[in-house]
């Protein structure tokens, strides 16, 4: 029997099935719908069915979705001694079909049919030369276990266990490793967290037990390799302390992380010949102007296919990246003037082109806000592309190593990373770019580590030179010692497989072993953020800063401008919930507009809420574009740099003020929650006072460290002080989560600690609900808290409050969760 | 406060109304990530249920539930036939002879729906789907009638958490029905099925919630 949604699909099957049946075997065919619309009718199936009965039985083969559900709906109406006789097949529909006639056509009982149409897909791979994994159940062996002593030094930790993971992968059947020296597991050989943290060191004995296909094999295979000690028994065994960090020789060069992760590899140095552009004098005004049209539509055509390859690689958010470039092309402020250089000035079609590039990309490079300022690389990525077709009548070269590289440039433009292939590229150094430039968002999702702001001197690196990069901490190191490519080599293996392991489960809430859910959302400043936030699996965004709206203007936004923004987020959020930060200007950001009085030591001046208090038509306006946009949903609304309780009162009349209004003009109501940006230590210490005032609390770690213990991070002499782990800012924090959960308010963390690896367990353990970090630490971020005890965080929490300094807690927490730092 | 037989007769009326009207906007969010039939098909389905229901007027709340998935398993045509089917139908076994649902009678009923549908689909939660409403939708249910909150309230936070559950759907990866071929490209966009339940859930709390006013 057939059952398809459409009942000519069903009808065609049948057609070809008969073929084959000669006769012999009767071929039912439903599908579709009475009124012949596409769609699956369980009850015409059930009526098929009993029609069909025979003692020999029924095969139903089934094409997808309601037909499978609306089979196995009729099968089940069937009386009993019916439903036994019919078998429903898992085979592809119309090869299974064929099969399944031939096979009973000439006589197979109906299992042996079924059988055969479940492989019936064998023939055709075998003639398109595509292997398909074999079924597991077509070889049953019986299960078997091996017992094996581990022997390498390192035991079976990050790089052994990822080896011992992918030697398991290589088989179809189920395999399972226990420790019997410390009685961990059975856990599945197929996870490498799992078997990491059977927790088995040299000496231990662990059994491994399989079943199913290829059980003996897999057994073999993988006894071997622990016997051998995977190979490294006769390396030295590691010294005491394994290094923390690529050390700071005269060889390394310390830049900024763009891009996560380890490798090691022979430099390839990407130079651009910048000739400079010919100035000529044009005769042909009109030839010129052509000239120049078709290089925009080339370059255009172009950037609309990379888009599309960048979609398809990437992800869609990704590929807005290029969106951009396209504007830039269709930009009257690009084109116009080079169109008016050509007929005006006479200048050819290139040198005017250029000019006009230069001119925006300078343009944009002078502003304060460093995400414009990452525009003037895609400003200059378009501008090459068009140059190439204007000067050499074709598409700029894609950089294309030949083999496994790690590629220094001065700079790379979004689409050569968009271009590149992670098999080949094992990290991108560049002497100069930031995090925030679309070169370092394109290589964060192509999971290629990367280093920028190296500083010239990289650029001196000669071609096939080794290179250490750690994208982690923003180091490289050239011509590495043994003991540096050692390290840096076990870092990558362990990190290439927790990569592929977060990045599966990022879209997966993060709940402790113990149970125990941890929040865990973005820290976003644009809508480009918020969209890498969802994509990298944020379950909503902890902290939005709004700055992006206030910043680098000559005037003020409107409040129809900001309830644009603001509704803009939450279509890009979907469902997911956004803590909304008033805008925090003031202080050394200038804002023309507000005309502020400069200050010796703005730091400890009018900023966040107290200058938003100042100028309250200001935040008002902030206020009711945020509840206009959130009309209807719910909102929540986080006040920065919050000092006394006065300040939260003030801050929600005005907000009680801005929501009378908008009742008043008819605006529906959004369902509020407010809360307080703990970053002044007052606040943290009579946070009891203010809860009855607020929602939640969210602590900027960052700012908190600052003021605690009064050192700037931007001084280089007083940057060390000012860190988050600091006991002192532990117990603030614990403050604050005790006088919260006191009064069933919930608390945040949306400092930079919030995705550091080493200070997730400190945060957990001190009872904090919320994660709020930049997106791409987010996988990474939810994977850790998958691993950790919470009850053993408490532990530790307690620990680190007692401990020295913050030299100390990072050295507690390493020595009781070594694995934390193995990535 | 309980629920009649005349409140569950209005509110399967009021649901078949609101499939019709948000029949188009179903059938969009299904053409995103899927066949582009689910509003055409569970209008079509309904539609055949309200005749259906004429039929039953005389019967325990049980059999009406059970009719109308019984209707919606023949007439459907997509797998939200056997899915939607499947869960009235169970409601329906679960209100077997009953003439009024108390609080807790109407979760039970709910819960048999869901379990029904979980077997059915063999989806879980967080897989993109219907159950991305309906399970924090009888969550939220068993909580506030926990809490002592009246039936209506009750059901006004069972759709609440129903609608949270669909826009939490937006960002997940469909793992079950045809929007898992597309993959990671299911993400951001809302579930049909999501969607059609928490319309089903409204339609009920709308219901009950006028009926009450027009009472009291």
């Amino acid at each position: 029997m057939l059952v398809s949604h459409s009942r000519r699909l069903a009808e065609g099957a049948r057609e070809l099935a008969e073929q084959v049946a000669q006769g012999k075997v009767a071929v039912f065919a439903v599908g579709g719908l009475d009124d012949g619309t596409v769609g699956t009718n369980p009850e015409a199936i059930q009526s098929a069915l009993e029609v069909a009965d025979n003692p020999a039985g029924t095969l139903v083969l089934m094409d997808l979705g309601s037909a499978i559900l609306g089979a196995e709906m009729a099968l089940e109406a069937l009386p009993e001694d019916k439903r036994a006789r019919v078998r429903l097949s898992e085979a592809p529909f119309v090869e299974g079909a064929v099969a399944a006639a031939a096979q009973l056509a000439a006589g197979a009982p109906l299992a042996e049919a079924a059988a055969e149409a479940a492989g019936a897909l064998a023939p055709k791979a075998g003639q398109l030369g595509v292997v398909i994994p074999q079924a597991p159940a077509t070889v049953a062996v019986a299960g078997r276990e091996a017992t094996v002593t581990v022997r390498n030094p390192m035991g079976l930790h990050a790089r052994p266990a990822a080896r011992f993971v992918r030697e398991a992968a290589r088989f179809a059947c189920d395999i399972s490793v226990r420790n019997l020296t410390r009685g961990a597991g059975p856990v599945s050989a197929k996870s490498a967290n799992a078997v990491a943290l059977l927790d088995a060191r040299r000496g231990d004995q662990i059994a491994i037990a399989a079943h199913g296909a290829e059980a003996e094999q897999a057994l073999s295979a993988l006894v071997e390799l622990v016997a051998s000690g995977f190979g490294e028994v006769d390396l030295p065994p590691p010294r005491q302390a394994a290094p923390a960090r690529l050390e700071a020789t005269s060889g390394s060069l310390a830049g900024i992380p763009a891009s996560p992760g380890y490798a090691i590899g022979p430099a390839h140095l990407v130079t651009r010949v910048t000739r400079p552009v010919e100035v000529r004098r044009v005769d042909d005004l009109e030839a010129e102007g052509r000239r120049f049209t078709n290089a925009l539509a080339a370059a255009r055509a172009e950037v609309a296919k990379l888009r599309r390859a960048t979609e398809d690689r990437l992800g869609v958010y990704e590929a807005a990246i290029f969106d951009v470039h396209a504007l830039f092309l269709d930009d009257p402020e690009m084109v116009i003037p080079v169109k008016q250089a050509i007929a005006e000035e006479r200048l050819n079609a290139e040198a005017a082109w250029q000019r006009q590039v230069e001119l925006l990309a300078a343009r944009y490079q002078a502003t304060d806000n460093p995400v414009l300022r990452a525009r003037a690389a895609d400003v200059r990525d378009v501008g090459a592309r068009v140059l190439s077709h204007l000067t050499e009548g074709r598409a700029p070269a894609v950089v294309a190593p030949r083999h496994p590289v790690v590629l220094v440039a001065a700079d790379l433009a979004p689409s050569e990373v968009a271009s590149l292939d992670p098999a080949l590229v094992l990290a991108i150094c560049t002497a100069s770019g930031g995090p925030t430039a679309h070169a370092a968002i394109l290589a964060r999702r192509l999971g290629v580590p990367a280093v920028v702001g190296l500083g010239p001197a990289l650029l001196e690196t000669g071609e096939g030179v080794l290179l250490a990069v750690d994208g982690t901490r923003g180091t490289v190191v050239v011509d590495p010692s043994p003991e540096t490519r050692t390290w840096i080599a076990a870092r990558r293996e362990g990190w290439l497989v927790r990569h592929a392991e977060a990045a599966a489960g990022r879209f997966q809430p993060a709940r402790t072993r113990d149970g125990r859910r941890v929040e865990v959302a973005a820290n976003a400043g644009s809508l480009a953020d918020v969209r890498e936030a969802v994509a990298q699996g944020a379950e909503g965004i902890g902290l939005l800063r709004t700055e992006f709206l206030f910043l680098d203007r000559q005037s003020e936004p409107g409040e129809e401008e900001q309830v644009a923004a603001y509704r803009a987020i939450f279509e890009a959020l979907g469902g997911l919930a956004a803590v909304i930060r008033t805008f925090d200007i003031g202080g050394d950001k200038p804002v023309p507009y507000l005309d502020l009085p400069k200050e010796a030591n703005p730091f400890l001046g009018q900023r966040g809420l107290r200058l938003g208090l100042a100028v309250p038509a200001l935040l008002k306006s902030q206020l009711r574009a945020i509840l206009r946009a959130g009309s209807g949903r719910a909102i929540r609304i986080m006040f920065p740099m919050v000092t006394t309780a006065r300040e939260v009162e003030q801050a929600r009349a005005l907000l009680e003020q801005a929501n009378v209004e908008l009742a008043a003009e008819g605006c529906a109501a959004a369902v509020v929650q407010t809360g307080a940006m703990v970053e002044v230590p007052s606040l943290a210490l009579l946070a009891p006072k203010v809860t009855p005032l607020v929602d939640f609390f969210s602590i900027g770690t960052n700012d908190l460290a600052q003021y605690t213990l009064a050192a700037d991070r931007g001084n280089p002499a007083t940057a060390g002080l000012a860190d988050a782990l600091h006991p002192a800012v532990l117990a603030l924090i614990q403050k604050v989560v005790e006088a919260g959960h006191q009064a069933a308010k919930w608390v945040g963390v949306c400092g930079e600690v919030g995705g550091e690896p080493l200070a997730i367990p400190l945060l957990l353990g001190l009872g904090v609900d919320e994660l709020s970090m930049n997106a791409a630490a987010i996988p990474g971020a939810k994977a850790v808290i998958r691993r950790l005890d919470y009850r053993e965080t408490l532990r530790l929490a307690e620990e680190a409050l007692a401990a020295e300094g913050p030299a100390e807690v990072r050295a507690l927490v390493r020595r009781s969760l070594p694995w934390l730092d193995a990535d | 406060m309980v629920i009649t037989r005349e409140d569950v007769g209005e509110s399967l009326r009021a649901i078949a109304r609101t499939i019709a009207e948000n029949r188009d906007f179903l059938t969009k969010l299904d053409a995103e990530i899927g066949d582009a039939d689910h509003g055409i098909n569970l209008d079509r389905g309904f539609t055949a249920a309200m005749a259906r229901l004429e039929a039953l007027a005389d019967g325990d709340i049980g059999a009406m539930l059970k009719g109308v998935g019984m209707a919606l398993v023949a007439s459907v045509g997509g797998a939200g036939g056997p899915l939607y089917g499947t869960f009235f139908m169970r409601m329906g076994a679960a209100a077997a002879g009953k003439g009024e649902l108390a609080g807790e009678d109407l979760v039970a009923a709910l819960d048999a729906g869901i379990t029904g549908v979980v077997e059915r689909g063999k989806a879980s939660r967080g897989d993109k789907t219907m159950l991305d409403a309906l399970f924090p939708a009888v969550e939220a249910l068993r909580r506030a009638l926990g809490q002592g909150d009246d039936l209506v309230v009750a059901l006004t936070r069972a759709t609440e958490a129903a609608e949270e559950g669909m826009r939490a759907t937006i960002p997940m990866k469909a793992l079950k029905g045809r929007a898992s071929y597309l993959g990671e490209r299911s993400i951001g966009h809302q579930d049909p099925g999501a969607t059609s339940s928490y319309l089903i859930l409204r339609a009920i709390t709308e219901t009950v919630a006028s009926r009450r006013a027009n009472v009291g």
